[in-house]
């Protein structure tokens, strides 16, 4: 078909400007996805080498329980696996702020901040799954359970609390390798434990393993606060 | 959601209006059908959009027909006039042309060369292949051009 004849056509078809258009979307009430859609989403947007990762750590775990004849010098070890599935969580709350993820933000009618909030809760209780399965796969010792969470969880709560502090105060893209630095360190420092400072798993320093879970536990509250103010400081970040 | 609603609006506004010839109408049944579009949340995610709503712009204007009494406002065909500009005796031709066409004739024309549809969405809003909509719409651009030629 000829351009004229488009163009004819396209004249023929001309209508009166509509008059209540603008009246009819400012009063249209959209329909929005639900809360729980949008966290059940979330879980889908977790990349691969997380599951990856909890995965392999659980396998991982249940070997290293197996190869050591004393029960209670697994723990050090079991527990070094679990800052770097911390550091692995934080590598995927991290690449909101690394991509500028502003079109996600733009397309939602959750802020970023809830955006990866909502991921973070998806990450942390995957943490707290392992943690658990740790306890369970390490409690064949004289420890207890209580003990063996305590033992577990306060260099994962410690890592965690490095991470998200590192990651809501200092905003560049190289952040991320301080945090696997720390997370690192971390884990090489209970396989030291297990080595060399064998003793401070002993009764006499129950105590101080108690106060630094409840301490660490306090201390991921406020920086949990921290990494979520960090977030409403975004130039993007609009809502 | 992807469709672009606002620009949308137009063109249903166009097509609901070459159906009922009465912008009032036009405009609400424009309205009721992206009431009813948006209501339908389970189909947004999946389903072809711009056929669904073309489906439901088409129906709401069956309604229409059946429930009320048609008329044309004559306020509305002078302000068209009024549109068509230096262009009048072209348009008043291909006008001609186009009304000799039949009702659904007409449509075709109007959803691909107004409202810019792809051949996809005008074969799946009409339920026909894409190869028996280039015959029908080879068979249009001849009748025009042999219309037009009288």
């Amino acid at each position: 078909m000829d351009k004229k004849l488009k163009q004819g056509i396209k004249q023929n078809f001309i209508a009166p400007p509509p008059q209540r258009k603008d009246e009819f979307f400012s009063n249209l009430a959209y329909p929005k996805a639900s809360f729980c859609e949008v966290l059940f989403a979330q879980i889908g947007f977790i990349r691969k080498r997380v599951w990856f990762a909890f995965a392999l750590l659980l396998v991982m775990a249940f070997k290293s329980v197996n190869n050591f004849p004393v029960p209670e010098d697994s723990i050090p070890i079991i527990s070094a696996m679990l800052p770097i599935f911390s550091l692995v969580a934080i590598t995927e709350i991290y690449k909101s702020t690394a991509y500028n993820m502003a079109e996600m933000e733009l397309a939602c009618k959750y802020n970023l901040s809830k955006i990866t909030l909502m991921r973070l809760s998806i990450l942390g209780i995957l943490g707290i799954i392992l943690l658990f399965i740790y306890v369970l796969i390490a409690s064949d010792n004289d420890f207890g359970l209580i003990r063996n969470l305590v033992y577990l969880a306060v260099p994962y709560l410690l890592s965690s609390n490095i991470s998200l502090f590192v990651i809501a105060k200092f905003k560049n893209k190289d952040t991320v390798y301080v945090c696997c630095t720390l997370c690192l360190g971390i884990s090489a420092g209970m396989i030291l434990l297990q080595n060399t400072y064998k003793f401070i798993y002993s009764v006499d320093y129950v105590a101080i393993w108690s106060i630094s879970f409840i301490l660490l536990i306090a201390l991921l509250g406020v920086n949990l606060v921290i990494f979520r103010k960090s977030q409403e400081e975004l130039p993007w970040n609009f809502a | 959601m992807s469709l672009e609603l606002k620009e949308q609006y137009d063109k249903i506004y166009t097509f609901c209006y070459f159906r009922v010839k009465n912008r009032e109408f036009a405009e609400d049944i424009t309205q009721e059908t992206f009431l009813k579009y948006l209501s339908t949340s389970n189909y947004l995610e999946k389903g072809k959009k711009l056929a669904f709503l073309y489906t439901i712009a088409s129906n709401c204007c069956s309604d229409y027909f059946r429930k009320t009494k048609h008329t044309v406002n004559i306020d509305d065909l002078s302000e068209l006039s009024e549109e068509l500009g230096d262009n009048l005796v072209t348009t008043i031709a291909v006008r001609t042309a186009i009304s000799k066409l039949s009702v659904e004739e007409q449509e075709i024309v109007l959803l691909r060369y107004t409202n810019e549809l792809s051949i996809n969405e005008i074969a799946m809003y009409l339920g026909i292949s894409r190869f028996a909509l280039y015959r029908r719409m080879g068979t249009i651009e001849k009748k025009l051009k042999q219309y037009l030629r009288e």
